[in-house]
């Protein structure tokens, strides 16, 4: 501040602020430039609302779409009609019969925000092989949390560590009351003609009663 | 209910007085326009603080990752563009507006008494804008950002003493680099947006101090008080009309003219869809290619920001008359400190004219340098050329980036480095283009017509066939090889000795020249060999370019003369090659000849190839080729590399030759198509085999991204 500013301040010691509004005069307010200047900034604002908000619903965005408006890239040519995509994970030789489980994971590309990665896995399956040509196929990842489910040759039985939750080989919980809420998700397993196992590959929904799967 | 609630909140924190005061503040009518600049600084401010706050959910700051999360935003995100452009042109608006309002009060003589702080703080905003400006600048990583700022922030190492030191701190490092983004990532937001805001805030209470305080001392001075208009809603309303206006300016600095054309550019398009164009590559703030940080990389298109133009041209004027230190740092300093002085100055006699006159003289040679530099920017081919090439590479990566369905894990540097299309012109100018030009005609004329003819459309497809003239050619043009057109001219006299050919060369006098000349005259007349028979040399010659491999030798069956020919070669089209002479002196398959080049697979890849990695092996009289690859991959005598090989090889032959293109300029593309289909239509003919050829990559991007879609959607 400089040597001029404690007079005025002075000066305005008789002068409440009260006298001030009076020397003014009331005020008269209105109802158009009210509104006006509240529409008119709201106007001035929503381009940038509008491409802040576009821009953070991105990772969102298929709730806005309707159904049927997904393109036909959505729908791969090797996806079966439920949904899932086919993957070969073994030769049959591989398995003994009615032998141990064992854990393939399954390779694709991926999308890691704007990086493509190729031939990168996507996810794991556990495949055992039943009598003679069959294969049972399930989802490693536990329908409570989505815990990796694990395998314990001891009990010879699926066990997931996180909650502790028990399954037969069949997929089916041992526990009466158990953290998970369904039996683990099976998954289509085929043999190929020339002995390829073939594993339709999907994600469902955790934590719910029913198999959904995930789109 | 809700009036109690209304109450209580009252009671505990007074909001609704506050508002009351703020909305009731007294405002002189003559200096409603004034007041309006802060309000619409503080309405940019804002835009800056929303947009930025979701640009920083999205960015990514390093060198492996800057670019490519901008990138990203750019043309992937759901109205990146629009965010990013509206964040990037409502900073310079930002400024432009600090400006005005330094401007606007000293011309009003709202700068003194008792409005200084007021004054200087919104000289320091002006600088506040400034450094937000220059921070954010680095932070896209595009060559252009990062030349520039590199440059900026060497000049530090001008300043005496402490200057290596400020430059070390700001860098960390040698040169910008990831530490550098992290810094000034944090700068830009933490200490230039939050502090905008405080400072902001400090003026909005200090201006309002001052404007009482001048109304109140002519109020109870005796005086008549000038006529006042409260806050809410008069100087609200012109306000809000005000920033009505700087939203239309920056929606039309964003769409570059268009702003209609926004609403229909709004959707922008999935990553995977190769179709659809994203209106990133046509609206918002311009990004070129990924900052290439090798020293051997040029700055050619590094130019300072509109404000900093008229001090560019300025030091460029005076560069070596002075240490740069003067020049860029004492002198401004100086011419600006007389902005800070200016309350004061005012209180002389003649002070206030003396400080409108200087705002007036600093702006007007402010404004007349940036007009030189611009001036002098739109006359220099060279940075044009520059512009028009990072332009193409932006534009190119996001085509590769649209094949592949996403950016490669290596990075986008990495995918232009490797890119055939964006390598070869650079590698031909590098390698061969002393000797060899690539040019459609070495006439400089036409080139030149047909040069703006390619480059005018922003597109950048196979289908473009950068021309590289040379001024001296010492070696035969390599534009229209391998075409049959090419081919062909050989056997003119008049082309061959030309420096479309040997004209420049030692084969100048060479047996070949000579033979043309002389024997082909002869066999030319001959009935049995005549133009048909030169036509099936040149037509096999031509076929063989085509191969990608030697043609395997089968059994002759119907041939007497031959137990065994080439595979689609006839015993009529073998005897021209004898009759004709070629054999004497090229090896044809099974004929061997001299020492001249092997016509097998003749002007093939493969061949070319091996032609370029050691020419000795082919041209017994080269006289000036070096060999540059002529050991096994690793060795210290390749000149290129083999993958550089590989790229040069494949650009010589499919550039130009295919369709796809990422622009919506396609008819722009196809305006042009007829011109060359004219100048050499059998190397069109060629253009389509080669498509076939080569459609593997073109067509393998769709269907790559059709398996991942899953993927992509989770």
């Amino acid at each position: 501040m400089t040597k001029n500013s404690p007079s005025p301040e002075k000066m305005e010691e008789p002068c409440s602020e009260k006298s001030l509004d009076e020397i003014l005069g009331p005020t008269r307010r209105g109802f158009i430039s009210q509104a006006g200047s509240v529409v008119l900034a709201a106007a001035a604002i929503s381009p940038a609302v509008a491409a802040c908000a576009a821009s953070s619903c991105n990772p969102i965005r298929g709730i806005f779409k309707h159904s049927g408006d997904s393109s036909a890239n959505d729908i791969s040519t090797e996806n079966t009609s439920d949904g899932g995509k086919a993957y070969r994970v073994a030769s049959l030789d591989q398995f003994t019969e009615n032998g141990a489980p064992i854990m393939f994971s399954i390779q694709d590309d991926m999308m890691d925000g704007w990086t493509k990665k190729l031939n990168v896995s996507i996810g794991a399956v556990w495949v055992q092989r039943l009598n003679g040509n069959h294969v049972r196929a399930f989802q490693a990842l536990c329908p409570h949390a989505g815990c990796p489910i694990m395998y314990d040759e001891k009990t010879n039985q699926f066990y997931c560590p996180c909650h502790a939750a028990n399954f037969m080989l069949d997929g089916t919980r041992i526990d009466p009351v158990s953290p998970s809420p369904r039996d683990m998700d099976s998954l289509s397993a085929t043999v190929t003609e020339d002995g390829s196992v073939m594993v339709t590959f999907q994600r469902f929904k955790e934590g719910t009663s029913a198999k959904i799967a995930e789109g | 209910m809700i009036k109690t609630f209304f109450n209580w909140l009252e009671d505990r924190t007074g909001i609704w007085t506050l508002c009351q005061k703020i909305g009731n503040r007294p405002i002189p009518v003559r200096l409603m326009s004034m007041k309006t600049w802060p309000a619409i600084m503080f309405f940019l401010l804002f835009i800056q603080l929303m947009t930025g706050f979701i640009l920083w959910l999205h960015y990514s700051p390093s060198t492996q990752t800057s670019y490519e999360s901008v990138f990203y935003v750019q043309y992937y995100l759901w109205g990146g563009w629009l965010l990013r452009g509206i964040h990037h042109y409502s900073a310079q608006l930002l400024v432009a507006s600090a400006i005005f309002y330094i401007i606007y009060q000293i011309f009003r003589n709202m700068y003194r008494s008792p409005r200084e702080v007021v004054f200087w703080l919104s000289l320091i905003m002006f600088f506040w804008a400034l450094g937000a400006c220059l921070t954010g600048d680095l932070l896209s990583w595009d060559q252009n950002s990062y030349g520039a700022t590199q440059v900026r922030i060497k000049y530090l190492t001008q300043i005496p003493f402490i200057g290596q030191y400020l430059y070390d701190l700001v860098t960390a490092g040698h040169t910008a680099n990831s530490h550098t983004l992290t810094r000034f990532t944090a700068l830009h937001i933490g200490v230039f947006g939050g502090g905008f805001l405080v400072l902001m805030l400090i003026h909005a209470v200090c201006d309002t101090r001052a404007e009482k305080r001048s109304l109140l001392n002519t109020a109870t001075c005796g005086q008549k008080t000038p006529p006042t208009v409260r806050w809410w809603a008069s100087q609200a309303m012109l306000n809000a009309v005000s920033c009505c206006i700087m939203m239309f300016f920056i929606l039309y600095l964003v769409s570059h003219g268009n702003p209609a054309n926004l609403v229909k550019a709004f959707p922008c398009e999935k990553m995977t869809d190769p179709q659809n164009l994203s209106a990133g590559l046509q609206y918002g703030a311009k990004l070129g290619p990924p900052a290439d940080t090798s020293p051997s990389t040029s700055f050619g298109t590094a130019r300072p920001e509109w404000v900093f133009r008229g001090l560019y041209q300025y030091t460029l004027n005076f560069a070596g008359k002075a240490s740069e230190f003067v020049l860029i740092f004492i002198i401004p300093s100086c011419a600006l400190l007389i902005f800070f002085l200016m309350p004061f100055i005012a209180k002389i006699k003649f002070g206030h004219l003396f400080n409108v006159l200087y705002i007036i003289v600093f702006c007007a040679i402010q404004i007349m340098l940036a007009n030189t530099s611009y001036k002098n920017d739109t006359a220099d081919k060279n940075y044009l050329e520059a512009q028009r090439q990072e332009r193409e590479e932006a534009l190119r990566l996001y085509q590769l980036t649209v094949r592949r369905g996403g950016l490669a894990p290596e990075g986008a540097l990495n995918m232009l480095q490797s890119d055939w299309l964006t390598q070869g012109p650079k590698l031909f100018a590098k390698h061969c283009a002393a000797c060899h030009p690539f040019s459609p005609s070495l006439d400089n004329s036409t080139v030149k017509a047909e040069e703006k003819e390619i480059h005018s459309p922003i597109i950048i497809g196979e289908a473009h066939r950068k021309i590289i003239p040379v001024e001296e050619p010492l070696a035969p043009n390599l534009y229209h090889y391998p075409s049959r057109q090419w081919i062909a001219g050989f056997f003119d006299s008049k082309k061959i000795t030309s420096a479309e050919y040997f004209g420049n060369t030692a084969l100048k006098d060479g047996s070949m020249v000579d033979y043309v000349k002389t024997s082909l005259r002869d066999h030319l007349e001959d009935e049995f060999l005549g133009e048909k028979g030169l036509n099936i040399i040149i037509d096999t010659l031509y076929s063989e370019t085509q191969l990608s491999e030697p043609r395997p030798m089968v059994a002759a069956e119907d041939s007497e003369e031959f137990e065994k020919l080439p595979q689609g070669i006839d015993e009529e089209t073998m005897f021209m090659f004898i009759d004709f002479g070629c054999t004497e002196c090229h090896s044809f398959y099974d004929q061997k000849g001299g020492g001249a080049p092997d016509l097998t697979a003749y002007g093939s890849r493969n061949w070319t190839w091996r032609v370029i990695a050691d020419p000795t092996k082919f041209y017994a009289q080269n006289d000036r080729m070096l060999a540059y690859h002529p050991e096994s991959e690793g060795s210290d005598k390749n000149l290129m590399t083999q993958k550089e090989m590989d790229m040069l090889v494949k650009w010589l032959f499919d550039a130009g030759t295919g369709t796809f293109s990422v622009s919506s300029g396609t008819e722009r593309e196809n305006t042009s198509a007829p011109e060359n289909v004219k100048e050499s239509s059998p190397e069109t003919e060629n253009a389509q085999e080669t498509v076939t050829e080569s459609s593997p990559e073109t067509e393998n991007a769709p269907e790559t991204v059709t398996e991942s879609s899953p993927e992509t959607e989770n």
